[in-house]
Parts: structure tokens; C-alpha cells; sequence
């Protein structure tokens, strides 16, 4: 199976290196992008049956204007259970500060935090959960 | 009908409060008026035949011999002896005496007249008088605590030697003076309010804290508490104020509050400090780590693309990340620069030329952008900062409000000052697109927070101006509504405040 990734950072650069080591990684499909967290939002929201189009793995970065990756998570816990499928959420961030990892580690429906850069290992051991 | 004289010598000596005798010139009875009884006790037939100086207090004796006596017989008048004598219940009595020599008109012998009454109660109440008075005396000069006796117009009468003491001076090199020439001014305006009350009667005593100057030159603190002293009718005749030194305990009390403010400003700026602290961590995390983490994740790609038109993707990017890098390293410089308060030389600055100058700057932008300023700013309106700050922050303003710009009006930027306490505002206002602060407000400052989807401000700007402030010891304020603009506050601290 290809999994279905989706990618919510507005950092154009890291769009585009992380496209190219999931295309790098031999995996192949459409990579979801949003700039924004409110477009993601409401794209989950109009598309929350569409068992095809939904992702299976998100990486949220946390800090974004607008809304943030901690608004966005607090938005969409409650469409999670409603999903046709399991979706894991993986934090991504620049930021070491152990206040953020913290707070991440105690949300439930987050799967992992991950520390940019982004990498094909990182990439691949978070994927590698997803099968299990 | 006529009495018979006998009948109304009679009458008049028993209600008289005079005892009337009649001596031979050795001092023996003849005659005692029948009110003697009342007087002394003795009926006139127990007195008559003896001789009154054995009825004298021994001390009293040669006393009246000398003084009364003797100048009598001598031809001497008007002689009033006072003198104690045995009453018959064993006590002394205080008596006075009218002493006069009378000569019988047909025999020519001489006789002594007396007339005396009982004057006790009134040599009583003197002698208590003088007591008390030997008594306030002694307590006034020897008392530890400051004494000082002025008069109603304020002079000094009596000073005792702790208030002189107290005060470096001699007793006596106070006296006569007014006692506003050894107090401070401080307290004189509440004290001499408190005098007019106790001279009114309103009040007839009062306690206050006041300085006094030391006749070196110094102030020094009492504790006083002023006490009127009346004369029979009511009338204030004697301000009596008693001093309690309280130097000391001032003086630490003093040097504590300073501590105190001292160590609350401390606190403040370590808080502030934290804060900034807090905020540069972030900075590092996203305006540092995030273009870093990209250099290396494209320098990673650069290494295992072959494809000439990939690479040329990459390195283009690689320029952009670097540029990017170089802006947000040039700015964390600059607020490096705005904390390390050093070389800070803060000085009161015009609002309108500085704002001047920078509209200058900024000319080609504002005809090209049609931007209208207002200025509500006289050249005499100051702002106690460096002149560099200043004009930063008018930069971040404008540029903020070009930024925020709405697009289907012209832009008006309007600038006023106005001066608060130990503060002075500098309000800059635009007619902008505004923010939503009830959805926004506790993130305006914050890094990397844009609030508006058609803008890519980084949101460094308005952080630098918060952090500028508080580093100078002021603060910032917003007030916005969207569609309608925002308003930015600068609170400046005037003076001392700033260094804290």
C-alpha cells in the first residue's frame, strides 16, 4: 500500500524539500500540501467521509500564523472519530523547547513530534508505525 | 431704741470673722472677742491674763518679737505679721495680724490692739502652688525627653537641656527664638494647621512626625506631641511640646522602603528580562533553527541529485534560506543591541522633529502610497528616549501601518503625545485593516504572527517594538478594531525610571 501523506507547514522551502525526500523515499502518489491550517481545516471537514482522499499521515508543523498547529489539533479532535480511517498526526518544529514537547506529549491523538530538518529516516520510522 | 455699746460690741465681734484683742504692751490678754471660740478654739476667759506668745510656734516667735512687736512700740504702723498659732485641738493654725499701739485717751497708758484671722486654706493652696510648680521645674529641666515651652505667637520661652541637646544647641541660645527657624519646612504647614486648632479649642493636644534642623545643619526627626496650656478663663497662654527622638528609626525605616523599591524594580526588570528571554528562545527556535534545518535538508538533496535543472532548483533556494538567514541574523543584532542598555544615553527628544526626519526618509513611499499625514505634535512635546530609538520605532510604526494598509482607502497616519504621571504617550494611529484583538490580542507581539492572509509580514516588527520598550523601561499598548485601523500606544518613563 502507498500511504497518503499530508503536509500543513506555510514554509514554502521545507514544502519542497520534503516533497523530494518522500518522492526520494520510492514513495509514489500525491503528497497533500497546505500553506495554511484553516484550509486544511476545512478541507477535512467537506471531505470527512472520502475514505480515497483522506490522508493517513499528517505532519502539522506547530507554529504558523493564522491558526497554529495547536488550534488545528484542538479543531479536529472531535472530526477524528468520525473518520472512515485512522489517521496518525505527527507534530513537526524547529523549536527544542522542552515546553512544546511536553505539551505535545500529552495530547492523546498525537502520534510523534519530529524535529526539522525532516529526513528520510524520520520520514520512514514514522511510517514504518503507521503499518504496524 | 438705742443698744448699749457693751450690747453691740458684743454683736458686731461674734459675727465678725476677725478675732479682736486688747494686750497690755508686754502682749497680755485684756480683751478677746467671744468669737474667739470659732477662731482658735479657746473661749475669750481661758485667753485673758496669759500671754499670746505662749500660744506662737517656737519658729515664730522672735519672728513677731522683731518684726512686730518691737517696731509697735516704737511708734511703727500698718505692720502685718503672719504667724501660726497653737489652736486649742492641738494643730497650728496660719494667722494674720492688723497690729496697732492705742493709747487710752484719759489714763494715757498704752495698749496693744490686734485683729486677726485664720488664713490657713489660702497658705495651703500657696504652698501646693509652689510645690507644683518646684515639681514641674524639676520634671521640665530634668526630664529625658525634649521639652520646649513656646508661646502662643510661637516663640521660645523654656527649652529643657534633652531638647537642646537633641538639637546640638545650649539651652539658653534657643530661647527667644521662633520655632519655625529649627523646624523644616516639610511638616511646618501641617503643624502650624494643628497649632490653629488647639488655639481655637477645637483640639488641646496633637502628635505628629516632623523634622527639626539640627544646628549643624542636618534634619532630624521627632516625634512630637503639643500640648495647650490655658490660663483660668480658657485662654491658651503656653504651647508645651514634648520631643521623642525618632532619628533612627526613621532613617532605617527610609533606607527599607528604598530597599524595597529598589528590590521590586529589580524584580520587575528580572521578570521582563525572563520574558525577553523566553521570547529570544523562540526567535532561535523559528527565525534561526527553521532556515538552518532547510539549509541542511537542501544541501542533503544537493548531494544525491545528478539532474542539472534539480540542482539549479536547489541552489536557488539555498540563496533564498541564506538571505532569509542574513535578515533575521542583521535584526536579532539590532535587538541585541536595544538590550545591552550600556550605551544607552536617553535625553529629551522632540516627538515632531524626529517623526519629521523619518517622514522624510520615507517621502518617496508615502507620495507613491498617497499616505496623509496628521500631526498633532508641537515642536515643545518631548520624549525622554535616544534619538535612534525613537526614530526606529516611528520606522516599525510606519512601516507596520504601510503594510496593513487598506487597499480601497487612502492611508492616514495620524501621531499626538500627551504626558501622563511619571509617563509620557506617544499615540500613533492608521485607518489600516486593524485586528480582531479579542481573537488576536495576546499575540500581537508575539514572533512569526501575521493576521492577515493577503499580507507575509514575518511579525518581527512589532515584537522589536515591544521588546524596545520594556528594554527602555516603558510599555506598548494596542487598541484596534478590524476595518478601522489601530491605534499604537508608546509609554514612555520620564527620567530615572528608564536606567531601573
Amino acid at each position: 500500500m502507498t500511504p497518503r501523506i499530508c503536509i500543513i507547514d506555510d514554509d514554502k522551502i521545507y514544502q519542497f524539500t520534503t516533497k523530494k525526500i518522500i518522492a526520494n523515499a520510492g514513495i509514489s502518489g500525491e503528497v497533500l500540501v497546505f500553506s495554511d491550517a484553516e484550509n486544511a481545516l476545512s478541507f477535512f471537514q467537506s471531505e470527512a467521509n472520502n475514505t480515497s482522499i483522506l490522508p493517513d499521515i499528517i505532519f502539522l508543523d506547530i507554529n504558523m500564523p493564522f491558526m497554529d498547529g495547536w488550534q488545528f489539533l484542538e479543531a479536529i479532535e472531535p472530526l477524528l472519530s468520525k473518520f472512515p480511517k485512522q489517521i496518525q498526526i505527527y507534530l513537526v518544529s524547529s523549536s527544542v523547547d522542552d515546553a512544546d514537547t511536553e505539551r505535545a506529549a500529552k495530547i492523546p491523538y498525537v502520534s510523534g513530534y519530529i524535529f526539522k530538518p525532516f529526513t528520510k529516516e524520520k520520514l520512514l520510522d514514522s511510517l514504518a508505525h503507521l503499518q504496524s | 431704741m438705742a443698744l448699749p455699746d457693751s450690747e453691740i460690741l458684743q454683736l458686731l465681734t461674734s459675727i465678725s470673722r476677725e478675732l479682736v484683742c486688747l494686750h497690755e504692751t508686754d502682749g497680755t490678754y485684756i480683751y478677746v472677742s467671744p468669737n474667739s471660740k470659732s477662731i482658735i478654739g479657746y473661749e475669750p476667759e481661758e485667753l485673758i491674763g496669759k500671754n499670746p506668745y505662749d500660744f506662737l510656734h517656737p519658729d515664730d516667735r522672735r519672728l513677731i518679737f522683731e518684726r512686730s512687736h518691737q517696731p509697735l512700740l516704737r511708734g511703727e504702723e500698718n505692720i502685718h505679721p503672719t504667724f501660726r498659732f497653737l489652736h486649742k485641738n492641738g494643730t497650728y493654725i496660719w494667722l494674720q495680724s492688723d497690729n496697732r499701739l492705742t493709747t487710752h485717751s484719759l489714763t494715757g497708758k498704752n495698749y496693744l490692739h490686734t485683729s486677726s484671722r485664720d488664713i490657713s486654706e489660702k497658705i495651703e493652696s500657696d504652698a501646693n502652688l509652689a510645690l507644683s510648680e518646684r515639681k514641674f521645674k524639676t520634671l521640665f529641666r530634668d526630664s529625658p525627653i525634649g521639652l520646649v515651652l513656646t508661646s502662643t505667637h510661637g516663640y521660645i520661652d523654656d527649652v529643657n537641656e534633652a531638647f537642646a541637646k537633641f538639637l546640638g544647641y545650649e539651652t539658653f541660645e534657643l530661647l527667644g527664638k521662633h520655632f519655625s527657624e529649627i523646624s523644616s519646612t516639610g511638616e511646618l504647614e501641617e503643624n502650624l494647621r494643628y497649632r490653629d486648632s488647639v488655639q481655637k479649642g477645637m483640639i488641646d493636644h496633637y502628635s505628629i512626625e516632623k523634622q527639626y534642623v539640627h544646628k549643624l545643619g542636618h534634619l532630624v526627626w521627632a516625634y512630637i506631641t503639643v500640648t495647650v496650656l490655658r490660663d483660668d478663663s480658657g485662654e491658651a497662654i503656653y504651647y508645651l511640646a514634648q520631643i521623642i527622638d525618632i532619628d533612627e528609626r526613621k532613617k532605617t525605616e527610609t533606607q527599607l522602603l528604598e530597599n524595597n523599591e529598589f528590590l521590586k524594580a529589580t524584580k520587575n526588570s528580572l521578570l521582563i528580562q525572563n520574558k525577553q528571554l523566553q521570547s529570544y528562545n523562540q526567535i532561535i527556535s523559528h527565525h534561526l533553527r527553521a532556515p538552518v534545518s532547510n539549509l541542511r535538508s537542501l544541501l542533503d538533496l544537493l548531494k544525491i541529485t545528478g539532474v542539472e535543472e534539480e540542482r539549479r532548483e536547489l541552489q536557488n533556494h539555498l540563496e533564498e534560506v541564506t538571505e532569509n538567514l542574513e535578515t533575521v541574523l542583521s535584526e536579532l543584532i539590532t535587538t541585541l543591541k536595544i538590550q545591552s542598555l550600556e550605551n544607552y544615553r536617553p535625553e529629551w527628544i522632540s516627538i515632531l522633529l524626529t517623526f519629521q526626519k523619518v517622514q522624510k526618509l520615507m517621502e518617496g513611499e508615502f507620495q507613491k502610497k498617497n499616505v496623509h499625514i496628521e500631526l498633532n505634535v508641537t515642536e515643545k512635546e518631548l520624549v525622554f528616549v535616544s534619538k535612534e530609538y525613537l526614530e526606529t520605532l516611528f520606522l516599525q510604526l510606519i512601516s507596520n501601518s504601510l503594510q496593513f494598509a487598506d487597499p480601497s482607502r487612502e492611508l492616514r497616519i495620524g501621531v499626538e503625545s500627551f504626558s501622563m504621571g511619571s509617563e509620557t504617550t506617544i499615540s500613533f494611529s492608521d485607518n489600516g485593516l486593524g485586528v480582531d484583538l479579542s481573537r488576536y490580542g495576546d499575540q500581537i507581539f508575539q514572533l512569526k504572527k501575521t493576521f492577515h492572509r493577503q499580507m507575509s509580514g514575518k511579525g518581527l516588527g512589532l515584537f522589536l517594538m515591544k521588546y524596545t520598550m520594556e528594554s527602555l523601561g516603558g510599555r506598548v499598548e494596542v487598541r484596534s478594531k478590524p476595518g478601522e485601523g489601530a491605534t499604537f500606544l508608546l509609554h514612555f518613563p520620564n527620567g530615572s525610571a528608564a536606567n531601573a
